[in-house]
């Protein structure tokens, strides 16, 4: 009977062990906790097959790998071992992200995810993609080859000890090829694309709001922009304008582009295509939330601008960049200086992707920015079965079939892309350039291996999709160049003028032949400007090109402008730029369109009588120089104010037509009414001032309510980073962290317009920030992160301090902290 | 049973222990590790083994820095929404339980087996 008892026991808490059902891999030995033992390097040697050499490694002492081979073969393999011995995790999940096939990690709750991504094309473009390089760059595929070598070696080296992030989903590596690398870039193609939401967008909006309304808050170039382009001037670009092709921008851009002679479409099918186009948005958005545009997101963007050598003040060209993304712990990004006979680049490279993608040689310097123009269009189609119509006659779809989780799911392709929603006889469908293959790698290698200006502007003939604003520093020259695949329609105006035209703002008629995408913007005329004579240049997500360029930005869905103008407003008072000015300027956290709607706010309340809390945010709001430190009060004053005049005016009528979830309208349309439509019955009930004063009124009770005394609002109360891991789970995060900055400062922290304390939480940001001369050898850097995913490593965050304080490495200069040899 | 047999049994089981928990750590595993403890008797096996498993199991945190350990038990329990040191103690206290849990059964079953022996032996000698 005893026995029996104690038999009892043992398998009694023996099962209780097992309700976990990896209770065993909280052993101390080979269990999570091997972890502790692998969070910091050693030096030593390590046995990779199939390098030809040995090849060292040297860490520094800001977490930056310095690869020396002595081919281009043993080179790539080294670098993807230890970018899998730092990142394997992070790597496969993204590949699986990518390739629609996460559900077979995660399960059902994935399931959504990997439908969107085969229905946007990521994994079947991947496929062409990785053909096309493997056919037609066949020794940059066998770089992309050895890539996948390094990553298999180090998957198989560490079969006994697998990273964290394996233990804790209990999965095992599955065996990398390039296939991965190109969907990974798809992927991240796909974060950068424009298009595809915003015509759908626009068009919900056109339906409800009617044009006026709709030009009104959304016009083709963002107010208060014209004076900012990235190319100076009026458009022309290598000679090339509208008006020398006879063609007047003004009478171009006063069009009605929603309207049947730009797309086909009677305005009047757009309300009963709501439910379509609503549903269309769904389908194409990552429910994972974690693409930095293409989702209903507020604005973002990056930075980037250059001085020229007779501007600065070392007669040498600047360079500054700091391209904002999804903030992710580990970061996308993992820093490493690649060096070989050919090759000597050292940089930021995306994880999962050979190369080096934003950084400098020894004479060059280069990054990116996303231009904004429209690179995905939405087509209506009309159905029949399986068949679409065109021209006149009926085809058959292309179907594809794919397999996630036992089931069976099919794509329908029309002539012009899958269809992404489908209601009866009318669907519709994505032309994106994306399913073009793009040997984006090609051209980043080859950027990795430039030595002159010249040599830059040529790989980036290579460069496709997407299109990137591309800023670029040699010893000599300097300048921008928008590469990438330009999609262009050929329009016909109403009076008759033809003109190709890049993007709409609206569904296009896919049965038409007219509103097919006919041709592409030459190389020698995507928007470029080389030492530009001003001195400067700059291109942090506004509109590229003035409104005389030779084919227009129909489908421009620029940012709002504010850091540009803060970037532009700088540089032309900077003659003689430092490179500490280039840092001093990425530091800036003042917001410019505040430093212009403020005086109008005061304005609006000046007649008011206040209590003393309203007196005092008054006072606060009217002393306040426009800088959001997390100390801030005069931040948190006006960003609430925002909130609540957007809750009576934008939300409002968005809410009245059911279209709450689409993206709110910039401040400067808020501004620019308040300036110039005052009266608006449609926003402002008649009156700015009033409404103003209600929203102010409505703020400070709100905000005495969630925070106390005004004199405690500060903004690092409400505005909060969090660096979240890519699992979703926080406690593999960093943060939260107060955060300075806002959605229109250089030093941006991005945050959508919620009515809410704190607010959602900022998770976009700058990705990194690099400056560069690369005429004196001066190259600075730092990331928010570090380049381990092991959450207990010092490589894990090493550089994160560095980031939020505005300083950085010298990336030449660094003591070498952890030596390895791989033979 | 000596006091030094009692010694000889706890250090045989800490060295199965630990071989065991190397090179196959899973927890039932303490079934095994419990045999040398069989020589002890009644509620001094299962302390025995108790303090054999638990201590085997905690000790071998030492292979890593304490402090990464208690980082990574935070990030741990973070996402187990679990405390920290629970993390950190959960599997060592189960092992410990099974040990000693185990060690009680082996003891039993020796004793049951002397019993029979010694009654079997007196049946013959009537």
């Amino acid at each position: 009977m005893r026995i029996k008892f104690i038999v009892v026991a043992i398998v009694a808490i023996i099962a209780l062990s097992y309700v976990s059902t990896d209770f065993n891999t909280l052993n101390p030995v080979n269990g999570l906790w091997s972890a502790a033992g692998n969070a910091n390097y050693t030096s030593g040697n390590y046995h990779i097959s199939g390098l030809r050499y040995p090849v060292n490694i040297t860490i520094d002492s800001s977490g930056v790998a310095h690869i020396q081979a002595r081919n281009l073969h043993d080179l790539f393999i080294a670098q993807g071992y230890y970018e899998a011995s730092n990142r394997l995790f992070q790597m496969e999940l993204e590949a699986l992200l990518a390739s629609g096939n996460l559900s077979s990690y995660v399960g059902t709750s994935a399931l959504n995810s990997d439908i969107a991504m085969h229905m946007i094309g990521i994994p079947q473009n991947a496929a062409l993609l990785n053909s096309y390089v493997m056919t037609d760059y066949p020794q940059y595929y066998g770089y992309i080859q050895d890539y996948s070598e390094g990553v298999n070696a180090y998957i198989n080296a560490s079969a006994g000890n697998l990273p964290l992030g394996f233990k804790l989903v209990g999965k095992k590596p599955f065996q990398w090829t390039p296939l991965d690398s190109f969907a990974w870039q798809e992927y991240m193609t796909w974060d950068l694309t424009t298009g595809g939401t915003s015509q759908l967008q626009t068009d919900l909006l056109y339906s409800a709001l009617g044009y006026a309304n709709l030009s009104q808050i959304w016009p083709y170039y963002p107010y208060y922009t014209t004076n900012i382009t990235m190319v100076p001037g009026n458009g022309t670009v290598n000679g090339l304008n509208l008006s020398d092709m006879g063609i007047s921008s003004g009478y171009l851009w006063s069009l009605n582009w929603y309207s049947q002679f730009a797309t086909g479409l009677n305005t009047s099918l757009f309300s009963s295509l709501k439910d379509l186009m609503e549903n269309a948005l769904s389908n194409i958005s990552d429910p994972y939330g974690f693409s930095t545009r293409n989702t209903l997101r507020p604005e973002v963007g990056s930075n980037s601008w250059i001085v020229t050598s007779n501007y600065s003040s070392l007669n040498s060209p600047i360079l500054a960049n700091d391209p904002h993304l999804t903030l992710l712990a580990p970061s996308l990004w993992i820093p490493v200086q690649l060096e070989a006979p050919g090759i000597n680049a050292t940089g930021w490279g995306l994880a999962g992707l050979p190369g080096i993608l934003i950084g400098h040689t020894a004479t060059t310097s280069w990054g990116l920015t996303t231009p904004e123009g429209a690179t995905a269009n939405d087509y209506l189609e009309i159905l029949n079965g399986n068949n679409y119509t065109y021209n006149g006659k009926e085809y058959t779809m292309w179907e594809y079939n794919y397999s996630l989780l036992g089931s069976k799911y099919s794509i329908f392709y029309t002539n012009n892309g899958p269809l992404i929603a489908r209601s009866g006889n009318l669907g519709i469908s994505m032309n994106w350039t994306a399913s073009i293959p793009s040997p984006d790698l090609v051209a980043e290698i080859k950027l990795d291996m430039s030595t002159n200006y010249s040599q830059m502007i040529n790989a980036l003939r290579l460069w496709e999709s997407p299109p990137q604003n591309f800023v670029l520093a040699g010893i000599h020259n300097t300048g921008y160049i928008t590469a990438g695949l330009y999609p262009t329609i050929n329009e016909t105006l109403p009076n008759g003028q033809k003109v190709a035209v890049i993007g709409s703002r609206s569904l296009l008629n896919g049965s038409n032949p007219d509103y097919r995408i006919t041709g592409q913007v030459p190389f020698k005329y995507l928007p470029q400007i080389q030492n530009p004579a001003r001195g400067y240049a700059f291109a942090p997500n506004q509109p590229t090109v003035g409104k005389n360029y030779p084919y227009p930005f129909i489908g421009g869905y620029w940012t709002s402008g504010g850091r540009a103008q803060t970037i532009y407003h700088y540089l032309k008072s900077h003659r003689n730029t430092t490179v500490q000015d280039m840092m001093n300027l990425q530091s800036n956290v003042s917001d410019y369109w505040a430093s212009q709607f403020v005086p109008v706010i005061l304005k609006s309340l000046s007649s008011m009588s206040m209590n003393a809390s309203q007196a005092m945010a008054y006072t606060i709001l009217s002393q306040w120089n426009y800088t959001s430190y997390v100390n801030s009060t005069g931040e948190t004053v006006y960003w609430y104010y925002l909130s609540e005049l957007y809750n009576i005016t934008f939300d409002r009528v968005y809410a009245d037509h059911g279209l709450s979830s689409l993206t709110k309208p910039f401040d400067t349309s808020a501004l620019y009414l308040a300036l110039n439509d005052p009266s608006s019955a449609t926003w402002f009930n008649g009156s700015y001032n009033q409404t103003s004063q209600t929203a102010f009124t409505r703020e400070v009770s709100f905000l005495l309510q969630k925070l106390g005394p005004v004199s405690t609002w500060t903004w690092g109360r409400v505005h909060i980073l969090e660096i979240a891991s890519l699992t979703g789970l926080s406690a593999l995060g960093l943060g939260p962290y107060p955060m300075y900055g806002d959605s229109h400062t250089v030093s941006a922290a991005y945050v959508s317009r919620q009515l809410q304390v704190p607010e959602p939480y900022v998770t976009v940001g700058p990705s990194l920030r690099e400056v560069s001369d690369p005429a004196k050898s001066l190259f600075y850097g730092v990331f928010p992160g570090g380049p381990s995913e092991n959450p207990i490593s010092y490589y894990f965050s090493n550089q994160l301090t560095a980031w939020f304080d505005h300083q950085y490495y010298n990336m030449s200069t660094q003591t070498t902290e952890v030596r390895f040899v791989y033979d | 049973m000596t006091k030094m047999g009692a010694v000889l049994s706890i250090i045989a089981s800490a060295a199965v222990s630990y071989a065991t928990l190397f090179f196959l750590p899973l927890a039932y595993l303490a079934v095994i590790a419990a045999i040398p403890l069989m020589y002890l008797k009644g509620w001094r096996s299962f302390v025995a083994g108790l303090i054999v498993g638990i201590g085997s199991a905690f000790s071998l945190y030492l292979i890593y820095p304490f402090q990464k350990v208690a980082e990574l038990s935070a990030i741990i329990g973070g996402i187990v929404s679990l405390s920290p040191v629970l993390v950190l103690v959960v599997f060592p206290l189960v092992y410990g339980l099974i040990l000693g849990f185990a060690s009680l059964l082996w003891s039993e079953i020796r004793e049951n087996v002397v019993q029979r022996k010694a009654k079997s032996g007196t049946g013959s000698g009537n």
